[in-house]
């Protein structure tokens, strides 16, 4: 307009207008993208935060056969580096997109509004660059899918390098973790080229396209000019080679829109692939509440296997008295743990029935039934909060008086208070900043206090020296008086307590009785097992009074 | 829990302070000297715990209010001593260098700088306005209530934590 109108056809007094109009275009250019933008950002950031929401609480409510399954790196990846991807494209991708489409369409009306033989020549590259993205897609998407895999793997390796790193020091596998640190990096660098080649590729393709159209229509163009023809002016062509660049520039960026959308279509199909997964331990019917239980276990011909054809528990029945403690004893992997998964409802029976008080596990609301059953392991997770927060933690608004007499009756308050910051002593993480001893006290002060009617001891004292493990019994005795135990334990000293220990072999119940009946039974499975222990011990013995 | 151990204690027969010393009053020379400890210090100080000499428990009760007035008293200035700490009232400037916080500051005891880092570590938020800050030498630093802060401080402790 300014060149052919203003400046050729002298109407020079319009020059003030149009060069404003184009500023006042310019302005709400501006204003439209900086509002866009603003909204996007709250929006993508909104998103996201919903998305690592709900993939957190579906974490939570995962069967554990998915958490054994997969990598828990793979699942950080998942709720972090993908939901990342997701945000950037929601906040910087989606609103270029949609501005450039806007001004893709109107630039096309405008260049046929111009010259409509001119702009079929400027068109004439876009079928090609469409079909040819269509496949650039297809060649991209697995791509960012295996890029996907490989970050949940560096995440797994990174991880278990960190958490394990007492472990890969004592057994001097420094160099090899190294290694597959290396080897996992390497494979995503791999993955890294790979889908910058072929960005780079299409993009180099697109770009000669384009580059056709301009040349073909300065050379139509300029013939008309020349030979004066289609009465095309050199404002007319000079508009057009302007817009050219504006109609071309979208089209360019699509590709680039195209990386970022492929990118985070994958991630999304990778978090929607665990949020749609099924949530554990469903009940049947009407969830049933049970109240507080009176705590009889039964299982009836309960059969159960991890892996389809591998049974573990082989039609076992057992019955277990409210307020019975019972010790579960037995070779490693006989079944002592999965019966203890079952009685958590942490998995269901194939066949047969595990019930509490008379009512099937599966017919119970499987929180209320949870908030029943205590567990104290082996290794207890502790949180990387207070020692009264962990404490706490199954009832956080618990009356610091019962917090204390948990506490006390854990064995813990001593060594509580004798730091620094007593009950507000941060632990650390994984409880890094207490002993083994003083960890087990604080989980056994927690399940105290939660006071459940159903109590599970699993190794709970094997990770503790002689005389912590002292402490810890007295602490035990305290938590299961009145409460239905059941105890695993290798040390089978630690079971002495039990008012019936019952021996698992091969998933079934071999044998069961008192600590004394079953040693009376000279070739009984718990006498062999006792014998075996006294032997091994008696070695351990020898061999530390010959090294001292 | 019923019939659990009891949380708190009876509280100590009487004290005595001396040179400083904090005493359970005893029959004769027994008197036994201890410390006294909030069993929350940073979350809440009101349950306290009185120690011996060996760390061995004396009394835990849960607030100072069954000890007898006089007793109170000392007890007060016990924990007072112990657990007085610089008062935050205006933050100058927080300059991050290579993740260390660098903190200006007036407190109720003077001008003080200090460095912080791991926040999540090394701060503790015992309210949405409260905050306990230990540097990197373990000195704590303690903002009762960020909104009786200065605008530019609150400016710049939004800006840090």
């Amino acid at each position: 307009m300014i060149a052919d109108r203003v400046l050729e056809g002298g109407r020079h007094e319009e020059l003030p207008l149009w060069v404003g109009l184009m500023l006042a275009a310019f302005l709400a250019s501006a204003g439209f993208q900086f509002l866009t933008k603003w909204s996007n950002a709250w929006l993508g950031a909104r998103i996201v935060a919903d998305m690592r929401a709900r993939l957190h609480a579906r974490a939570q409510r995962l069967q554990l056969t998915y958490h054994h399954r997969h990598e828990s790196g793979a699942l950080v990846g998942r709720v972090m580096s993908d939901t990342g991807e997701l945000q950037h494209f929601l906040i910087d991708g989606m609103p270029y997109f949609l501005v450039n489409v806007l001004s893709f369409a109107i630039i096309a009306a405008v260049l046929v509004v111009l010259d409509w033989r001119l702009a079929l020549l400027v068109f004439l590259p876009v079928p090609v660059l469409v079909l040819g993205g269509a496949g650039f897609w297809r060649v991209l998407k697995p791509l960012f899918h295996k890029h996907g895999n490989r970050v949940g793997r560096l995440h797994t390796i990174l991880s278990e390098s960190i958490q394990g790193v007492q472990a890969v020091k004592s057994l001097g596998q420094e160099r090899r973790r190294e290694s597959e640190f290396e080897g996992a990096n390497e494979q995503l660098f791999g993955v890294n080229v790979g889908v910058d080649r072929t960005f780079q590729a299409f993009f180099g393709t697109m770009s000669v396209m384009m580059a056709l159209g301009t040349v073909l229509v300065w050379y139509a163009g300029g013939a008309a000019i020349i030979h004066g023809t289609t009465g095309i002016g050199l404002g007319t062509l000079l508009a057009f080679v302007g817009y050219m660049a504006l109609f071309y520039g979208p089209l360019q960026w699509f590709s680039a829109v195209l990386n970022w959308a492929t990118n985070a279509l994958t991630a999304a199909e990778r978090i929607f692939a665990v949020i749609d997964q099924p949530e554990e331990g469903r009940t049947r019917g009407v969830a049933v509440e049970p109240g507080r239980v009176r705590g009889g276990i039964r299982f009836e011909r309960v059969r159960f296997s991890y892996e389809r054809g591998r049974e573990v528990i082989r039609g076992m029945d057992l019955d277990v008295a409210p307020g019975e403690m019972v010790g579960l004893v037995g070779k490693s992997g006989a079944g002592k743990s999965t019966i203890i998964n079952l009685v958590s409802r942490f998995y269901d029976p194939d066949s047969g029935s595990v019930t509490v008080d008379g009512v099937d596990l599966r017919d119970l609301d499987l929180a209320a039934w949870r908030r029943q059953v205590g567990v104290v392991a082996q290794n207890p997770f502790l949180f990387n909060a207070s020692i009264l927060e962990n404490i706490r933690y199954g009832d956080p608004a618990a009356p610091m008086e019962r917090v204390v007499a948990a506490a006390r009756a854990a064995r813990a308050h001593d060594f509580i208070v004798a730091k620094e910051d007593g009950y507000d002593s941060v632990v650390g993480d994984g409880g890094s900043a207490l002993s083994g001893g003083e960890r087990q006290r604080v989980a056994i002060a927690r399940a105290i206090l939660h006071d459940p009617p159903v109590l599970i001891l699993d190794e709970a004292t094997s990770a503790v020296d002689s005389e912590t493990e002292q402490q810890i019994q007295e602490a035990i005795a305290a938590l299961v008086a009145g409460r239905t135990t059941l105890a695993i334990a290798h040390r089978l000293a630690t079971l002495r307590n039990a008012d019936r220990l019952v021996v698992i072999e091969d998933g079934a119940i071999v044998e069961q009785g008192s600590h004394e009946e079953l040693l009376a039974l000279e070739d009984g499975h718990f006498a062999r097992l006792v014998r075996l222990q006294t032997e091994i011990n008696r070695l351990r013995a020898e061999q530390s009074a010959w090294k001292e | 829990m019923e019939g659990m151990t009891r949380g708190f204690t009876d509280p100590p027969a009487g004290l005595t302070r001396r040179d400083g010393r904090l005493f359970v009053n005893g029959a004769g020379d027994e008197d036994v000297e201890v410390t006294v400890r909030y069993l929350r210090p940073l979350t809440a100080r009101s349950e306290v715990v009185f120690l011996d000499t060996k760390g061995r428990e004396v009394a835990t009760l849960a607030g100072l209010e069954a000890l007898a007035e006089a007793d109170r008293t000392l007890a007060e200035e016990a924990l007072r001593d112990r657990y007085h700490l610089p008062v935050i009232q205006r933050v100058h400037e927080i300059d991050v260098r290579f993740g260390t916080r660098y903190w200006k500051v007036d407190t109720d005891r003077g001008r003080r700088w200090f460095a912080l880092r791991e926040p999540g570590k090394n701060v503790t938020w015992i309210s949405a306005t409260h905050v306990v800050l230990r540097d990197t030498a373990g000195n704590r630093f303690e903002i009762p209530d960020l909104d009786a802060l200065d605008g530019r401080s609150r400016r710049w402790v939004a800006r840090s934590l």
